[in-house]
């Protein structure tokens, strides 16, 4: 702003003097524009900081639970005085909570398998039909009704087909659950990948289905792990159908798990944070695994 | 090699009519272009050749035997895409070689042929980079390249040249004669420049609006424009069109100008529009005598190194001449414009058609055109005719 100022006064050789007083003495006119750049910096620091406090105060209270005794819990306080650490071995003793994730993990995997290779054939035909936007919408409505819509009926289906408390029943619930929502998805990656691709391989004599298969296919890799991704955590999280038609020890999901953490006078706060915690961690290591993969830009090249 | 015959094809989307009755026949070898503006539908003709759209009503025959209904694979067609349409995520070899393995030939006739193009195309180097690791003119080559291996019996072109830049585009329209008189393989090339048309094909088909306007050689084209879309379309600069009106006096321009025709004056025709190409338009020499002439004001002159296109507000429209050499008029400056009368173009201006020289009544004698105006039109003698004198454009 200075130097600004003093090249402006409109007197020669002023604009001259100050470069040479600037040249004379470098670290004078570095401080005088570094004083509004450190400000600046600082504050958006400050920005992130509260913006990444204000998601991750939730984590960090978490984890303080799980350091509490139950009568410190029950007074509120963020930090605890004194931590203690019986919370970790007691929560794995009070329950499976190993066993329980496992089976959370192992349901959550294989419906998000189920989810992504009923979903992609099927938006490749929608999607890339003229008329099949219809069928988008109305796989879209039967997601707006609520879930809970479908618990009775779901629960008399799989009693007559034998599938209550069965892992086979809670990854066929879960995989179709998450239809809609992997149909979406991997609708847009699907517009992603031109349509002349599939054109040109056609007129290159490959049949329809060799098409999808060799051509789309690799194309949509990165859409493919990112919509099983998102199906595997809605799978994980699924709270509703598993407290119904998984209430078996031997099926039983994280989700149950953790409200068995509830008894009928109390709630053991800090066993609940030790089993939350543990249970985020295997999903969060599935998406570190798959991070790579989920980057796009494969198409790159292809066309233009 | 195929004859390609389409009779009668229709198109439309909804209500909207995308190709109306176009009929056309493309002979065994072929080079035919197809050009007209965007929106045409010269690409969805194209694709409809390829059994990429499906025809409303009409047909498309390949040596007689009729294709509609079948899909692009049982078509045995090769084609360009404007785009490309490489497939990213396989190598330049793969990508080659991708419709000869769909037709399952063996892999050392696959190879011998993926070679051959690449030698053809000078692509050898660049067998095992991907898409993305090549420019345009290369990826431009490797489109070509996998329509060449194939030995399909017809070559379809969408625009493969419209994304590179003007240098490139001329080398590569060089290398898609070549490789098509090497070739001599039936190819329909889509273009909206009509350059790469005249330059490239044997015949052309100028479309406009789902129709097809006229189809002929390229000089066909050029020398008798069947009507005032295909006049404007066919040549660069494109021709200057004048509004005349038949007068008691003769034909005259909005501005009173009169314009001498080459035949005669038309059948009873009291609007009409004159089609005069830029090359065939002068600055009028010194001492030029009997020659018909335009006068206006210079408004414009482009230096074009080998050439000069000067524009000159005549005729109530702007004019553009070709002008070769270093004598240039400045803005501004009054000029006398002579035109070749034997290459005049005449139409009608209610439905654009041209106007037949046989459908012209007599020949353009002064008693049917008001002898002595055509007469005032021709220059007489002045010794200092061609001057450049700046004066003011009228207001």
């Amino acid at each position: 702003m200075t130097i600004l100022k003093l090249a402006d006064d409109g007197r020669p050789g002023k604009q001259d003097d100050v470069r040479r007083r600037k040249a004379a003495s470098p670290e004078a006119g570095s401080r005088r524009i570094a004083g509004p750049l450190i400000t600046k910096r600082l504050l958006s620091w400050l920005g992130i900081v509260l913006y990444g406090g204000f998601f991750l105060l939730p984590i960090a209270f978490l984890i303080s639970l799980t350091f509490k005794t139950r009568d410190e819990v029950l007074l509120g306080q963020f930090f605890t005085s004194k931590p203690v650490l019986e919370n970790w071995w007691k929560a794995f003793e009070f329950i499976n909570l190993a066993g329980f994730i496992g089976h959370s993990v192992v349901i959550a995997s294989l419906s998000a398998l189920l989810t992504v290779a009923l979903a992609t054939p099927a938006t490749y035909a929608v999607a890339r039909l003229q008329h099949g936007e219809f069928v988008g919408s109305l796989v879209l409505s039967s997601y707006i009704a609520p879930p809970v819509v479908a618990l009775l009926p779901l629960f008399f289906l799989m009693r007559c087909l034998g599938l209550l408390n069965s892992f086979s029943g809670m990854i066929l619930v879960d995989g179709l659950m998450n239809l809609p929502v992997a149909y979406w998805l991997l609708r847009g990656f699907l517009k992603k990948v031109p349509a002349a691709l599939d054109e040109a391989a056609w007129v290159d004599g490959a049949g329809f289905f060799k098409t999808f298969l060799l051509i789309t296919l690799p194309l949509l890799v990165p859409g493919l792990f990112a919509t099983g991704l998102i199906s595997l955590i809605l799978a994980y999280n699924e709270f509703l159908f598993a407290s119904l038609f998984a209430q078996d020890d031997r099926v039983r999901g994280l989700t149950v798990a953790i409200s068995l953490f509830q008894g009928d006078r109390f709630v053991n706060f800090g066993q609940m944070a030790v089993a939350s915690i543990a249970g985020i961690v295997p999903v969060y290591l599935i998406a570190l695994v798959f991070q790579n993969r989920l980057i796009g830009g494969l198409t790159v090249g292809g066309v233009k | 090699m195929a004859r390609i015959d389409i009779t009668s094809l229709n198109k439309t989307f909804g209500e909207h009519r995308i190709l109306n009755d176009v009929n056309l026949s493309i002979g065994e070898g072929e080079f035919m272009a197809l050009v007209g503006p965007s929106g045409c539908g010269k690409s969805t003709l194209l694709r409809m050749i390829a059994g990429l759209e499906p025809a409303s009503s009409g047909s498309v025959a390949f040596d007689g035997v009729a294709v509609d209904g079948k899909p692009p694979q049982a078509r045995n067609i090769a084609m360009v895409f404007q785009s490309y349409a490489l497939y990213p995520h396989m190598r330049v070899r793969d990508n080659l070689a991708f419709g000869l393995r769909q037709r399952k030939l063996p892999s050392a006739e696959i190879e011998r042929r993926v070679l051959d193009a690449a030698r053809a195309l000078e692509l050898l180097s660049f067998l095992d980079r991907y898409p993305r690791e090549l420019s345009g003119g290369q990826r431009q080559r490797v489109a070509m390249g996998r329509a060449m291996v194939r030995e399909p019996v017809a070559f379809l072109l969408d625009e493969p040249l419209s994304n590179l830049d003007a240098q490139l585009r001329a080398s590569m329209r060089l290398e898609i004669r070549a490789q098509q008189e090497r070739l001599r393989v039936t190819t329909v090339y889509v273009t909206h420049d009509q350059v790469e048309a005249v330059t490239l094909a044997d015949r052309i088909a100028v479309m406009q609006a789902g129709r097809i306007m006229q189809i002929g050689t390229p000089l066909e084209l050029y020398d008798r424009p069947m009507n005032r879309f295909v006049a404007g379309f066919i040549g660069s600069p494109a021709m200057n069109f004048i509004n005349v009106r038949r007068r008691d006096d003769g034909v005259r321009a909005s501005d009173g100008s009169l314009i001498r025709l080459p035949l005669g004056q038309a059948n009873g025709e009291a609007e009409l529009i004159v089609g005069l190409r830029p090359e065939h338009l002068s600055v009028c020499a010194h001492g030029a005598v009997d020659v018909p002439v335009i006068e206006g004001i210079v408004s414009r002159v482009e230096q074009l190194g080998a050439e000069v296109e000067i524009h000159v507000e005549s005729c109530g429209t702007r004019l553009c001449l070709r002008h070769f050499g270093r004598d240039v008029p400045e803005k501004g400056a009054r000029l006398r414009v002579s035109y070749e009368i034997a290459r005049l173009h005449l139409f009608d201006h209610a439905t654009g058609a041209r106007i037949a020289e046989q459908d012209v009544a007599a020949a353009i004698e002064p008693s049917n055109v008001a002898r002595d105006e055509a007469a005032a039109s021709r220059v007489r003698v002045p010794q200092h005719e061609v001057d450049f004198t700046s004066t003011t454009p009228p207001a």
